[in-house]
């Protein structure tokens, strides 16, 4: 009996709720939209007292963008707060607000292309995302460079800084541009570093090595005196190691492979291939010799985080290849509280190879995002513009990066700005609050120019020394540049890059850890011909050549 | 023994009888069609809708373009993976794979129901139940990972234990041989606690009076499981199985993904995997779909055969 | 359970204790790794990076929950959990029933192509493009219905609750029917009462796909405030996975990684919850529900 209300209670609220929902969809998005509505009619138009400045000459930048509120769609990866302080100091200073679609890092991918490539109903800016070439040409996205000459701001940035080439890698076969970069530093730096354990080192009387040869013969010493270890270690496997080293060695690979392992070479204005070059194999012997030797951790491909962290903190590890500054104070605390009072992981100058002695290869701009096409038929499409490029002005790029002055910043006489005290960073542990989540500032979406300034200011002290040295000598050398390639070529690209790159991930393994023999490299050459390195090699250096440059 | 036309005609009028039956055994049955309009409907708007995008195997697509594709390729997706040397190399990985997997995975989830079912501890019994299907919460990562830390060659648990009875540390995820036994035992050991929840219900289908039945003739508790457990349960057991059969080509693609290593991924690579780094290139979902429905159609046809070898032998199927 | 009155044989003492042994080992290796992940969630960060933790914590803290607790994300993302699993069990169940129910009837006419019209359903879809514009047309996008409807029947589940209708005797459908008793009212007043185990294990099957699923959220839900919790527990733990995969880890990503701690204190504070949901639909799986309501 019981059972049967129930039943019948259930199927009456499921209809109900269905005929509901249909009502419901229409209504929230009529809330929806008076919601927005309501935010930006909130938003106070900054007068000319607010603002600070007066008379109508020195109008401030702010006010250009819009004269009246305005709301754009934002596609955002990661964590998301709409209180960010520094939102709402945009708000007041341009009359701009984001409606914003906050997508979690670890699967952002999934839900940008699909966005992208169903190409309906596209928020009017999509963070963190690179286009393919079939995606720029197909129309979906907005041709930015167009609209260059809106975009003064922008293209001073650019040009003060050098960055021309940002613009030329994103150049598409029809000469056009539909990516802005992002997290554009004005200095080019990387924190990924190669670290030692200094204690260790000083202990055995082992000087910190300088070249690559070096560091075998440290690691032959440690080896010695620690059988227990593999003195060298590496996370993320060949894709992070190779990455870091190949620089050192005259070639590329890894993450910072060019296309399809392609390698260009600057002084010949030509790509050549490189698995097949004599860098390469002479970076593989070293690495085979290190691996051969024990001297090199024997399980790098399969190597889980947890293990290498516990090897960095105990005593089995005493060199990490590639790591991201800030990484070793963990392991350095680990070791203290487990007894050893002196241990202490430092960064150290990148090592030297046989072309130099850099790290990995960067851009300036890690990230990029892009605009829809769709926001051109908007009524906004102007203001769109010209926030663009206010993001790029001085103002725009210090309120995302040192937030609001006065609040988190402050400047001094000489026209420095000084961070905040009670700021916690890494150059302030002490401090008591973190600006990034109050403020959303120094995040991948919404910092469009990240100053050097800002970055030395929260930068650890005993790294800044580090970092300045390595732009001095010119350490970070520069990602490889990108081909565009018309929809043609990507369908001959697309028949042997997956089977190629395969084969080449494969031997890159086997050779470093001892599967294959380097007598048989020739052999591996001629493999990679057949699977298509000549016709890519080919395909490349046409498509660059014919670049509308 | 009628002769020809005599034979029409009773047939005619049979025909005719037939439909008529037929017509009332559906008005007999109506309220359950009607039941049954709810669910069709939902299944024809969400699932056989979403299908018509499978147009796109034989079409070409372009981003921002149709889901149906701008312009007609006709068997162009197909031919570039049936032609394509490798791809079968690693649909011969799939298949092994997934029969492996099947052949030693189905048993021990009913073993391990069956075994349960012998604890005669109540509160036993539960918690057993409960912590052998813990497992399956866990994420395919976190598998991945513990796997990498118990199966090291150097600090692993397994070889240390190993290394004790002197036999030498074996690096097993880098080896080609200990791919699949480690990828199935893994799968065994997260799984089996959640598959058995299955025939722990089937089994309380089981009459407790044929069991009495079955001791009084003097049966021991082996015989009893034989004659009368097992054929009790069988009606889930072999469809499980025939449903197993039709996912034969889509076995997992995060594990596989996160597991192969360079070394291994001759015998690792799948299907799933396999397309996923074609379509990394470009955004190739023509390439993808068409591999899909290729995988569907096969699919489809094991089972199908499975199904009609099941209805000869037992009594159960699917149709 | 059974064979209360039968003799216990000396070999089947002795079975039941190998049994028990063999019990025990399954229990732990699969009981093992969420004790550590546990006693990792309550110790300091330092043992657990020297994998010092086994399945006692060691330097007992709560700071790794602290910061989970103080993060409404979380509790938004529970609450949204919560909403999910219970409507879309619901739902589920109703829509599983009412297609279990009619295919299990004998004689049914043109069962088998209905049957073939629903099984063509596993072996085919149209991918996550189409289902993606198929909800976004039917303006379903962002609201609850996004996340349960699409995955309400899942017809592996409904020809295993067919199969265990298909075994309730006809002759009790038989009885019912000479008493005048109607389908529908066959099925409220006498089917489902008997089907407790069936409707507790799809409710079990049915409210852990639920939980689990952050897919579908991640492609139809546009405010991050109607995330599930088990989307914002691949954040913290996957965050860096999938980015090392592809070589996209930029500076400021790498040195953010949440310890080990924190991704053991979002596992436990996820995984529990739907695991005490077994001890409830365990009641239900008790025999002899069905007998002596039919002398055969």
């Amino acid at each position: 009996m019981k059972k049967e209300t129930v039943k019948r209670l259930l199927a009456l609220v499921l209809s109900t709720s269905m005929l509901l929902s249909l009502t419901a969809c229409k209504n929230e998005a009529n809330s929806s939209a008076a919601s927005s509505d309501a935010t930006s009619n909130n938003v106070v138009t900054p007068t000319s007292a607010d603002v600070g400045e007066t008379g109508e000459e020195t109008a401030p930048a702010g006010n250009l963008v819009s004269d009246e509120p305005v709301t754009f769609t934002f596609m955002y990866s990661g964590e998301y707060d709409p209180n960010y302080k520094a939102l709402a100091k945009m708000t007041e200073l341009t009359n701009v607000t984001l409606d914003v679609t906050a997508i979690p890092d670890s699967d952002y991918d999934t839900r940008n292309q699909l966005i992208i490539n169903t190409g309906e109903d596209m928020p009017d800016l999509i963070s963190k995302t690179k286009p393919k070439a079939a995606q720029a040409l197909s129309g979906v996205l907005l041709p930015i460079s167009d609209y260059y000459d809106q975009m003064p701001n922008f293209m001073k940035f650019i040009e003060e800084n050098n960055l021309q080439y940002l613009i030329d890698n994103a150049t598409q076969s029809d000469g056009k541009v539909y990516e802005l970069p992002i997290n554009t530093k004005e200095v080019k730096t990387a924190t990924k570093q190669i670290f030692i354990r200094k204690d260790v080192f000083d202990d055995n009387n082992i000087p910190y090595p300088v070249t690559y040869d070096d560091l075998y013969e440290a690691a032959k010493q440690l080896k010695e005196i620690y059988p227990e270890s593999q003195p060298i270690q590496v996370i993320y496997g060949n894709g992070n190691l190779l990455d870091m080293i190949a620089p050192s060695f005259g070639t590329s690979g890894g993450w910072g492979k060019g296309i399809d392992n392609f390698h260009y070479v600057e002084e010949t204005d030509e790509w050549i291939f490189a698995p097949a070059s004599d860098e390469f194999k002479v970076m593989l012997e070293y690495l085979h010799k290190l691996y051969a030797e024990g001297l090199f951790n024997q399980e790098y491909s399969t190597f889980s985080s947890d293990m290498y962290k516990q090897m960095a903190t105990t005593d089995k590890a005493f060199v990490l290849m590639a790591d991201w500054l800030g990484c070793e104070k963990e392991f350095t605390e680990a070791l203290r509280e487990a007894g050893q009072e002196n241990a202490d992981w430092i960064p150290i100058y990148p090592l030297e190879g046989p072309a130099g002695a850099y790290l990995s290869r960067v851009s300036n701009s890690s990230q990029t995002m892009v605009v829809a096409a769709s926001a051109r038929d908007k009524d906004y499409f102007p203001q769109l513009i010209k926030w663009l490029d206010w993001m790029y002005t001085e103002e725009g790029a210090d309120l995302f990066s040192w937030g609001v002055e006065g609040e988190t910043y402050t400047i001094d006489e000489a026209g420095n700005k000084i961070l905040n005290p009670t700021v916690k960073c890494a150059s302030q542990p002490e401090g008591t609050w973190d600006i990034a989540k109050e403020y959303g500032t120094s995040n991948n979406c919404f910092t469009f120019v990240y100053p050097y300034d800002q970055e030395l200011a929260t930068m650890e002290d005993s790294y800044v020394d580090l970092i300045q040295k390595e732009i001095e000598n010119e350490a970070f050398p520069t990602s490889e540049p990108s081909i565009p390639l018309t929809e043609e070529e990507v369908d001959i690209q697309s028949l042997y890059s997956t089977n190629l790159n395969d084969y080449i991930d494969q031997m890159i393994a086997k050779f470093i850890m001892g599967g294959a023999s380097f007598s048989d490299w020739d052999n591996f050459v001629t493999e990679c011909k057949n699977k298509g390195a000549d016709k890519l090699l080919e395909l490349y250096n046409n498509a660059w050549h014919n670049m509308s440059r | 023994m009628v002769n020809a036309k005599g034979k029409t005609e009773s047939s005619a009028i049979s025909k005719k009888k037939r439909r008529e039956q037929v017509w009332k055994r559906i008005m007999r049955d109506r309220v359950l069609y009607f039941i049954l309009l709810i669910p069709i409907i939902y299944l024809i708007i969400f699932k056989y809708v979403p299908m018509a995008g499978n147009i796109l195997a034989f079409r070409k697509f372009k981003v921002g373009g149709s889901m149906f594709g701008i312009k007609w390729e006709g068997f162009k997706y197909f031919q570039l993976f049936i032609t394509d040397t490798y791809f079968w190399q690693v649909f011969i990985n799939t298949l092994i794979l997934s029969v492996l997997n099947l052949i030693f995975g189905f048993p021990i989830p009913i073993i391990l129901a069956l075994l349960l079912n012998e604890v005669k501890n109540k509160t036993g019994k539960r918690v057993v139940q409960t912590i052998t299907y813990l497992p399956k919460f866990l994420s395919t990562v976190v598998v991945v990972s513990m796997l990498q830390t118990l199966l090291s060659p150097s600090t692993g648990a397994i070889n240390m234990f190993l290394n004790k009875f002197g036999i030498d540390s074996i690096y097993f995820l880098n080896e080609i041989s200990w791919f699949r036994p480690v990828y199935i035992i893994s799968d065994i050991w997260q799984f089996m606690g959640w598959n058995s929840i299955l025939y722990l219900t089937a089994l309380t289908n089981v009459d407790p009076q044929l069991y009495e039945a079955a001791a009084i003739d003097g049966a021991g508790r082996w015989k009893q499981t034989l004659y009368v457990t097992i054929p009790g349960i069988l009606p889930t057991i072999v469809i499980t199985l025939i449903l197993s059969t039709g996912s034969v080509l889509s076995v997992g693609f995060e594990k596989v993904l996160l597991l192969y290593t360079a070394n291994t991924m001759e015998i690792a690579d799948v299907i799933s995997t396999y397309t996923y780094r074609m379509g990394i290139v470009n955004s190739q979902y023509s390439y993808t779909t068409a591999v899909g429905l290729f995988q569907g159609i096969i699919n489809l046809i094991i089972i199908t055969v499975v199904n009609q070898i099941s209805r000869k032998t037992s009594e159960t199927s699917l149709w | 359970m059974n064979g209360n009155k039968v003799r216990i044989s000396t070999s089947y003492k002795f079975f039941q204790i190998i049994n028990f042994i063999f019990l025990a080992i399954v229990c732990w290796i699969c009981v093992y790794p969420f004790l550590n992940t546990l006693a990792s969630s309550l110790s300091s960060n330092s043992y657990v990076l020297r994998g010092e933790v086994g399945i006692f914590p060691k330097g007992l803290n709560f700071e790794a929950y602290n910061r989970i607790i103080k993060d409404s994300d979380f509790y938004v993302g529970y609450k949204n959990t919560l909403v999910y699993t219970v409507a879309g069990t619901i739902l589920s169940l109703f829509m599983t029933t009412a297609t279990a129910y009619p295919l299990a009837r004998k004689g049914l006419v043109g069962k088998k192509y209905i049957m073939l019209f629903f099984v063509f359903t596993m072996y085919f879809g149209g991918g996550m493009i189409p289902s993606f514009l198929l909800i976004k047309n039917l303006r379903l996008m962002n609201t609850i219905w996004a996340v349960t409807i699409p995955g309400c029947l899942s017809v592996y589940n409904m020809l295993i609750m067919r199969t265990f209708f298909s075994g309730i005797p006809e002759s009790l459908t038989e009885a019912a029917k000479i008493d005048g008793i109607g389908d529908f009212s066959l099925l409220l007043r006498i089917i489902l009462p008997l089907s407790k185990p069936i409707l507790a294990t799809m409710t079990l099957f049915y409210a852990v796909g639920y939980w689990n699923d952050w897919f579908s959220a991640l492609i139809y839900m546009n405010d991050s405030k109607k995330h599930p919790v088990t989307l914002y527990l691949r954040g913290i733990v996957m965050g860096l996975t999938k980015q090392a995969m592809s070589g996209n880890i930029s500076s400021t990503d790498a040195v953010d990684v949440a310890g080990k701690t924190v991704q053991g204190a979002t596992v436990m504070l996820v995984t529990i919850p739907i695991l005490c949901i077994y001890p409830f639909v365990q009641k239900y799986f008790v025999s002899g529900v069905m007998l002596g309501s039919v002398k055969e």
